[in-house]
């Protein structure tokens, strides 16, 4: 085993919090290494070209390499666990940047409620309308905590947005339920598509407020903290499970990896596969162990501090991994929570419009080309007489509608009313599927939709470019039954265990979609399509249809060593060199996507780091 | 970690020199946007000592980007093909027979019918485009985990009772397999080869001959029964899972790029009215308000250069900067 010299920090994976925690500390003058897993990669001109929507949307040539390691699943812990044997339910990155450089980039703040959330629902609908089994909890930080940090994560990247509320004063356009801010967001918001109008149009007539998709995409020309003059977007229409060819949609390669390799301090290795994090006689962290996965050799990498800051799944499997005899569980999991309070999300379509003969032109721009409601999401409705906790966002007018994909599963020509179909990002790809067993022989070698013949080819001819999905993207809250833990049965190519995943729907999501499903259909019918498709029920989950990356938990941050994994600043309660980053510290997943909270996040430890934690090392930060 | 684990994880990974070089290559190239370097291994020491470091950081240069000039994208996802420069030569068949060609050719015709003036799945060479993918090392065209056990399925409580302690197959529900995704332990060639010949049989049953020499009203009766999972002759894949199968890819052949060997002259894009592979839309043209655009393949994608015309309405930004990032500087 090559023993590497000492560091004072290394980062499992080189994604964008890692980016983000590399760049405070080497700015500060500390030495930091990244192990990365998958390749290095730049606009330039690994992004050059790129538009084939086969190669990156079907294919998914970005994310993780299955080949090598793929997670398990089972619905409840009494079912037996299968691997995910191709891409489906989410996607995960490989490489540096990780999942921050396919992403969709709708970036967001989480509510003040979402930060209180089980205070907030105790204290306005009582403790008896959590359900049986739920085990959310509070964030041990606040909003407020966290604002300025929001802010400069905005302004260090180029968010496009409209404010709704600086410092209290509410701003007619943005979303008027959102926190307090500083600041406005630093760039007008990007281009909206036909559909997010005719949304905007029909949800404003209904009473509630539209507004433009906060988005990490420039809509004018920026320079961030990389100090690289990026372009605005060209709203080229292959963005999401690509990477930006012009840095426009921003990601850690677009910033955060030049801003740190900048100071001199900073390095990365690509294709080097971490297995374990590997602790001394104090039960402190001493550094990893990982594979160069080019040659085969085994390397020790030591280091004062260890950042686990890979994919929430990566992050869990590790801990539990590096078993010693002080953390006979793994590290972090003393207390046996690592694994816990994994959480998913609502991210489904439930109606579809066919607008006969028009021409949305929904192929070109980007997911975040949509208009949003949030008038039910969160807690910003009363949730009195409703049957269910938590909310949704609603959104309409994402673009790059790539045939390649959106083919398939055009709703057919002579479906009823009801019926299936669903496609929550634009990428058709998404939502519940009727037909009966299919994927389960062949995978995604088989695929929505049954219509053949003319009546197919006459409907793609009038209707591929006229059809418009209403989306929701909705919280659903971590149970007691649904958990990360290691399988049993099916290992990785290095021998280990692959992580396996326990997780179903539950009686609140029914509910919840139910109750969203029918809010999509009423504004679907204010927007007068020629017909439509609703899918009124909530079907159970399963691993073969995209619904969303938004996987998190595992090992959640409080307040209490008792009922998390690390205080808020991610760091390990029972290894206090160890900090954990991203969505993993999530207690529950708010109904927006997670990357602006987790960057956020990483700010602020990045900030707690470089000034306070290496003042008393291996001490908890408080 | 002992011996034998690490011996396991030596051996897990083989040396590939192209992809060795392409790492060292990113990473001396890489020098050239930083100050310091990036260096693979333990060859080089790019940190200063600990003293050093603990000095304030000498002002930098301004940011370099130099691109780098080389482009060494392939093998970069090496469980996926890379984007083909150019169409595939036609009239050569790298995996099926002439009789599964035609076959193939035949009822994806029947799913996508055309015409020369109207061209379907004949015309625009879906058969090309499958035969093609299914003559990759790698027939699935995507990253696939391959490690048994793998599952079989039950009807009724519980597995077979000669089942209990047999760890070479997983059981499940056969109303849940479903939602576990791919589980089979055929891969894509199995599925064409043995599908088709299930065409066949059946084909034989219902009609007394192979499919490519029905009449096309007979040929679309067999596609719906396959639809409905109905015909009969099939095993592994099912009649319905066969038909998911050919109407998938006679999608992703008509709408992928030509340079897949599917979607020939573009026409499955100009059947929908997609324009392809463009460098830019202008806000106009996404409301609607300018010409559609022609549809352009990723071949003649113009190589890409800030400054210069995207296409004719746009022009790749390089400077316009508005906003200065404000928040430390």
């Amino acid at each position: 085993m090559a023993r590497q010299r000492k560091v004072d920090v290394v980062t499992v994976g080189a994604g964008w919090t890692a980016a983000i925690l590399a760049w405070h500390l080497t700015k500060a003058g500390h030495s930091v290494v990244s192990l990365e897993q998958g390749p290095a990669r730049f606009a330039t001109p690994d992004f050059e070209h790129n538009h084939d929507s086969l190669r990156y949307s079907i294919r998914k040539a970005m994310m993780v390499d299955l080949t090598k390691e793929t997670w398990s699943w089972r619905p409840n812990p009494r079912a037996p666990s299968l691997p995910i044997r191709q891409f489906g339910s989410f996607h995960p990155g490989n490489g540096i940047g990780g999942a921050g450089i396919h992403w969709a980039a709708q970036t967001w703040r989480f509510y003040p409620s979402d930060m209180r959330y089980r205070s907030h629902h105790v204290e306005r609908y009582g403790a008896d309308r959590i359900p049986e089994g739920s085990t959310i909890q509070d964030w041990p930080l606040t909003y407020e905590e966290l604002e300025p940090y929001y802010t400069r994560m905005e302004y260090d990247i180029g968010i496009s947005g409209q404010a709704g509320n600086i410092n209290g004063e509410l701003l007619p356009g943005g979303n008027p339920y959102e926190g307090a801010r500083s600041a406005p967001y630093p760039l007008p918001p990007l281009v909206r598509s036909q559909g997010a109008d005719m949304f905007a149009e029909a949800t404003a007539g209904l009473g509630y407020n539209p507004f433009p998709q906060p988005a990490a995409i420039l809509s004018q020309a920026y320079r961030g903290v990389s100090g690289k003059e990026r372009s605005g977007c060209l709203l080229c229409g292959f963005c999401t499970r690509f990477g930006c060819e012009v840095d426009a949609k921003a990601s850690a390669v677009t910033d955060h990896i030049p801003a740190a390799l900048q100071t001199g301090m900073y390095e990365i290795r690509t294709e080097s596969k971490v297995h374990r994090v590997n602790t001394g006689p104090d039960g402190l962290a001493t550094g990893v162990t990982y594979t160069d996965t080019l040659t085969g050799e085994v390397h020790e990498q030591p280091a004062d501090v260890v950042i686990l800051s890979a994919f929430p799944l990566s992050n869990v499997k590790l801990m539990l991994l590096s078993r010693s005899s002080e953390h006979p569980n793994g590290v972090g999991n003393d207390r046996e929570k690592v694994g816990k309070n994994y959480s998913y999300q609502l991210n489904l379509g439930p109606v579809t419009g066919i607008f006969e003969g028009r021409r949305f032109r929904s192929y070109t721009g980007n997911s975040c080309m949509q208009n949003v409601i949030h008038d039910f999401n969160a807690d910003n409705f009363d949730h009195s007489d409703l049957d269910f906790i938590g909310g949704a966002s609603i959104t309409a007018g994402g673009g790059e509608n790539a045939p390649v994909v959106s083919a398939l599963s055009l709703p057919a020509l002579d479906q009823a009313q009801f019926g299936s179909g669903g496609d929550s990002d634009g990428n058709g790809n998404s939502g519940t599927r009727k037909r009966p067993p299919v994927a389960g022989e062949v995978g995604s070698l088989a695929g929505q939709g049954s219509e053949w013949g003319q009546a197919w080819k006459e409907n793609l001819r009038r209707n591929w470019d006229g059809i418009l999905g209403i989306g929701i993207q909705g919280e659903s809250l971590p149970y007691e039954d649904q958990f990360m833990d290691l399988d049993p049965t099916y290992k990785d190519a290095w021998g280990d265990p692959i992580l396996r995943i326990t997780f179903d729907f539950h009686e609140n999501d029914r509910r919840l979609y139910r109750f969203m499903a029918q809010r999509c259909l009423e504004i679907m019918r204010e927007m007068n399509p020629s017909r439509l498709v609703v899918t009124e029920e909530l079907s159970p989950y399963n691993v073969h249809s995209y619904q969303s990356t938004h996987n998190t938990g595992g090992a959640i941050m409080g307040a209490d060593p008792g009922d998390s994994v690390t205080n808020k600043y991610g760091q390990v309660w029972d290894t206090p060199n160890v900090f954990v980053t991203g969505a993993t510290l999530y207690p529950q997943n708010p109904g927006m996507n997670p990357t602006g909270p987790l960057l956020a996040l990483a700010y602020m430890t990045g900030d707690a780091l470089t000034t306070r934690y290496f003042r008393n090392p291996r001490e908890l930060l408080v | 970690m002992d011996e034998k684990e690490r011996r396991q994880m030596v051996g897990a990974e083989k040396l590939d020199e192209k992809r060795l070089s392409r790492r060292r290559l990113l990473q001396s190239t890489g020098a050239l946007i930083v100050t310091a370097g990036v260096t693979a291994g333990c060859e080089i020491d790019p940190f200063r000592s600990e003293s050093e470091a603990s000095r304030p950081l000498r002002p930098q240069p301004p940011p370099q980007f130099v691109p780098r000039r080389v482009r060494v994208v392939e093998g970069q996802y090496p469980s996926v093909p890379d984007t083909p420069t150019a169409r595939p030569e036609t009239g050569i068949l790298r995996f099926f027979t002439l009789h599964e060609a035609q076959t193939v050719e035949a009822i994806t015709a029947r799913l996508l019918p055309g015409t020369p003036e109207d061209p379907g799945a004949r015309e625009a060479g879906v058969v090309n485009y499958i035969d093609n993918m299914l003559a990759y090392a790698n027939p699935f065209a995507e990253a696939t985990y391959r490690e048994a056990p793998f599952a079989e399925t039950y009807v009724g409580e519980r597995p077979p009772s000669a089942a209990e302690g047999d760890f070479s197959v997983v059981w499940i529900d056969h109303e849940e397999v479903e939602r576990y995704g791919y589980q089979s332990t055929l891969g894509p060639r199995d599925v064409y080869r043995t599908g088709l010949r299930s065409v066949d049989r059946h084909a034989n049953q219902a009609f007394g001959a192979d499919f490519i020499s029905l009449s096309e009203d007979q040929q679309d009766q067999v596609v719906t029964a396959m639809a409905d999972g109905e015909a009969t002759g099939f095993e592994h894949p099912g009649s319905e899972e066969f038909f998911h199968v050919l109407r998938r890819h006679t999608c992703e052949a008509m709408f992928s790029d030509p340079v897949y060997g599917g979607n020939r002259d573009m026409v499955g894009w100009r059947l929908i009215g997609y324009p392809g592979a463009q460098r830019a839309y202008t806000e106009a043209y996404v409301r609607g308000q300018t010409e559609e655009e022609l549809p352009q393949s990723i071949a003649d994608l113009n190589h890409f250069h800030p400054g210069e015309p995207a296409n004719e309405h746009v022009i790749l930004p390089v400077s316009g900067t508005r906003h200065a990032h404000g928040a430390e500087d």
